[in-house]
């Protein structure tokens, strides 16, 4: 298993085997790449991506396991949860994303100039995105109780977002980030993270939907059973939207034994510069 | 003042007897300005400890490894370093703006830049299974992991910049063995090479609750001509204190935008 995941490897490219997954309420994406089959890798049927289809990890309906002290064990390696392609596909049927008029007018500047995505350049994806490549929590157990939740990711940046458990509440001046300041806590067998604090830079998706730094998110994350992961997310942005809304997203388990495998964007990033691109950062 | 002066003869103590093999002269520690580290008061309070009676290892810390140069920071003598002879013309020819680092790819191992990093103990419904050590570098090298879990190497590991690491405990010492790294990254700012053949061994034990020592193993017989033993003191920094977010690439003036080519992987 591992030699066949080592010879997919090219040292800019990931190789692990799933497709993208934007799976709300919304009906499948057109450009999601979810649909049919198109032909089998050494891996699997391969999906409209080129990717082959993710196999279910065995016992996935089972309740969620918990750890030693009851608390739900959110451990395991996941893939989807976020918008990949469209935000508004988390929406529930039939609604809408109330953009301002001035957010709607940049997401259509936007559309024309794909290659401004920052994902594109290596900058963070921020929050709520995800990436069809898989993330994981880390429980950072200390003399003090868990203090830190950190949520590793395996593609964008290839970093870590640290949500801290500790009770302490956001700073009274932000200073504005990329993945904002992230505090979380438990209620019942829901991780509950509040940020704010974002800078307005990362795109929630493909097609470049806007938010301000005014942004404040409210993620909560529900194993509902041992593979699946849903994450239920408030975006709240009086700058960018005339009200708060809920998107929901799902996540799923991979096979055991798969891991985070390394992946640095800025390695032979062919896309941007290379690419004869130019670069939305350059000045 | 006893009490300062007791606990140094216990450290001094406790370091000689952890080494198996030559103490190194000097145990450098670069005092790196701009992160508060901890008091002297709370340096010295007693090694904390998780539930389970594990030695609770997290920081964040500062410093325990390579920065500028691999040889004095690890405390040797000048020249002490056993380079072979192609290594050492080839130290030589760098010049510190074409390091990797420069274009934000990965530092890797034993390097710390003066920046906190933490050992994160990951604990699972199958115990520690997994700890993570994050680094503030973020985008140009955040995350690295070190299995726990008793699995093995694999037989061919692909050569990546953090390599695969496997993990276990030595009484309170955390060993990380690893293979499998790739050639790219420079152990230091000065240029110091290493081969995929490289092989680390990390021992990290925590002294008291402000200090962490690294004894570093470093065997690779494409570049060294016998393994060097290296020692890097880390210092927890202000408790109260946190990683910071750090996007290397954005408006990173040095590398592209400063002029200077990205390094290519030299032979």
């Amino acid at each position: 298993m591992r030699k066949l995941l080592a010879s997919l490897v090219v040292v800019a490219c990931i190789a692990t085997v799933v497709p993208l997954l934007a799976q709300g309420r919304g009906g499948a994406g057109g450009q999601g790449g979810q649909g049919g089959e198109t032909g089998r890798g050494v891996l699997g049927p391969v999906g409209a991506l080129g990717q082959e289809v993710v196999r279910r990890a065995p016992g996935s309906t089972e309740p969620a396991p918990r750890l030693p002290d009851g608390t739900i064990d959110l451990n395991g390696l996941w893939v989807g949860g976020g918008p990949v392609n469209s935000i508004a596909q988390g929406l529930k049927k039939g609604e809408t994303l109330p953009l301002l008029p001035a957010a709607k007018a940049l997401m259509d500047q936007r559309s024309t100039r794909e290659t401004d995505d920052p994902h594109l350049w290596c900058m963070p994806m921020g929050v709520p995105r995800s990436t069809p490549y898989p993330f994981r929590f880390v429980q950072n157990y200390t003399h003090k109780k868990p203090t830190h939740m950190f949520i590793v990711h395996e593609g964008n940046i290839h970093s870590f977002r640290q949500i801290f458990m500790d009770g302490r509440k956001h700073p009274a001046e932000l200073d504005p980030t990329w993945f904002g300041h992230s505090i979380g806590s438990f209620d019942k067998d829901t991780l509950v993270i509040d940020s704010v604090g974002f800078n307005d830079k990362f795109w929630f998706d493909r097609q470049g939907t806007p938010h301000t730094e005014q942004l404040h998110t409210i993620e909560r994350w529900t194993r509902v059973n041992v593979g699946t992961l849903t994450n239920e997310v408030t975006i709240d942005d009086p700058g960018a939207f005339s009200r708060p809304f809920t998107v929901t997203f799902n996540a799923r388990l991979q096979a055991p034994g798969d891991e985070i495998m390394e992946y640095i964007c800025q390695e032979n990033n062919q896309y941007g510069v290379a690419g004869g691109h130019q670069n939305p950062f350059a000045q | 003042m006893n009490r300062l002066i007791a606990a140094a003869v216990a450290l001094g103590g406790l370091a000689c007897l952890l080494h198996a093999r030559p103490l190194a002269q000097e145990r450098v520690q670069f005092i790196v300005p701009g992160t508060p580290q901890i008091s002297a008061v709370d340096a010295i309070k007693p090694v904390p400890r998780l539930p389970d009676g594990k030695v609770d290892l997290t920081g964040p810390w500062v410093g325990g490894g390579s920065n500028a140069d691999i040889e004095r920071d690890g405390g040797l003598k000048p020249g002490e370093l056993p380079l072979l002879p192609w290594a050492q013309t080839l130290r030589e020819s760098r010049k510190e703006e074409n390091e990797p680092y420069t274009t934000c790819l990965p530092m890797s191992v034993p390097r710390v830049n003066p920046y906190p990093w933490k050992i994160a103990m990951t604990y699972t419904g199958k115990g520690l299974s997994h700890i993570y050590i994050l680094h503030e570098t973020g985008d140009a090298g955040a995350h690295r992991v070190v299995y726990m879990d008793g699995r093995g190497h694999p037989a061919d590991p692909v050569p990546t910049w953090w390599g695969h690491s496997v993990g276990w405990f030595e009484d309170d010492t955390l060993v990380i063995d690893t293979v499998g790294y790739n050639d790219r990254f420079w152990f230091d700012s000065r240029g110091t090479p290493h081969t995929d053949q490289l092989h680390t061994i990390e021992r990290f034990t925590r002294l008291n609750f402000g200090t962490l020592v690294n004894e570093f193993t470093l065997d690779d017989p494409g570049a060294f001509s016998r393994p060097v033993y290296l020692t890097f003191t880390a210092t927890h920094i202000r408790p109260d204190l946190d990683l910071m977010e750090f996007i290397c690439l954005e408006d990173n003036q040095y590398g592209i935008a400063g002029g200077f080519a990205p390094a290519q992987p030299d032979r």
